[in-house]
């Protein structure tokens, strides 16, 4: 079946993903297992739990620090949830600690560079909704990022776990999505 | 998705039904796909979205998994 967006791209209201297609790609060669993509998405989440960790210091206002404060604990959900799936593939599995040795990172969610992202988005970091607004447009390019992954990887196990990832992501924004809304409730 | 398809009267979606497509159905169920030129992928798509311009569509069918449902923009 085949259906037209009516109105396109113009119309599309929620969160969109910009860039290459080859932004973050660096980071995949196409020959992982499950095993290295999971690891590689957990430190992508460990970076973004860094970033929002680190910019709690750069932040005056209280309202902005309990939202970065509170985007750096969702972040440890996120993981313990690529950890459980990490469980459900190898047979012979990590403790956590040894799991997390073999973890870099360097990078944050979608791909990018801590020290880049902070320059550009210190504007948003004013205000808390700002905030909220910048930690999805992460997620929709995470979101985006294992979508392009899935399509570059050649192992069907390895697609199933970048779709399993994906749809995470999805729920991360929708997540989102409703914590601004309570936001904006309280203004 | 096969060439025919092209041809075919196509069901519109509006964004709220889009929206609510995605929300209830797993990523790798249905394909997103792109019929813009590169630079306007590059600059905004709706996440996940795979690329391929209109004019090499019919070129590059194979690549769509006919089992799934296509949303095109």
């Amino acid at each position: 079946m085949v259906y037209n967006l009516k109105g396109g791209i113009a119309a599309w209201q929620g969160h969109a993903a910009a860039g290459t297609s080859e932004m973050g790609m660096m980071l995949l060669k196409g020959n992982e297992t499950p095993r290295e993509v999971i690891c590689l998405a957990y430190g992508l989440e460990e970076g973004l739990r860094k970033f929002y960790s680190l910019s709690i210091k750069l932040a005056i206002d209280s309202e902005v620090v309990a939202i970065l404060t509170k985007l750096a604990e969702i972040e440890v959900k996120h993981k313990q949830r690529l950890f459980d799936l990490y469980l459900t593939i190898d047979p012979t599995p990590l403790k956590v600690e040894a799991f997390e040795n073999r973890i870099t990172s360097e990078l944050v969610e979608g791909g990018f560079d801590p020290d880049k992202l902070l320059e550009q988005s210190l504007p948003a970091f004013k205000t808390a909704a700002g905030i909220l607004d910048f930690a999805m447009m992460l997620e929709a390019q995470a979101m985006d990022l294992y979508m392009r992954y899935a399509e570059k990887s050649e192992d069907s196990e390895v697609k199933k776990v970048l779709f399993k990832m994906a749809n995470e992501e999805k729920a991360h924004l929708k997540s989102l999505g409703d914590l601004l809304d309570k936001n904006m409730d309280f203004k | 998705m096969g060439f025919k398809d092209l041809f075919s009267p196509v069901t519109n979606m509006n964004t709220s039904q889009l929206q609510a497509f995605i929300d209830s159905n797993r990523e790798g169920d249905f394909t997103l796909l792109d019929v813009r030129q590169l630079a306007e992928y590059e600059n905004a798509r709706i996440p996940g979205s795979k690329l391929i311009p209109l004019p090499v569509l019919n070129d590059r069918l194979s690549e769509l998994d006919p089992q799934k449902p296509v949303i095109a923009y």
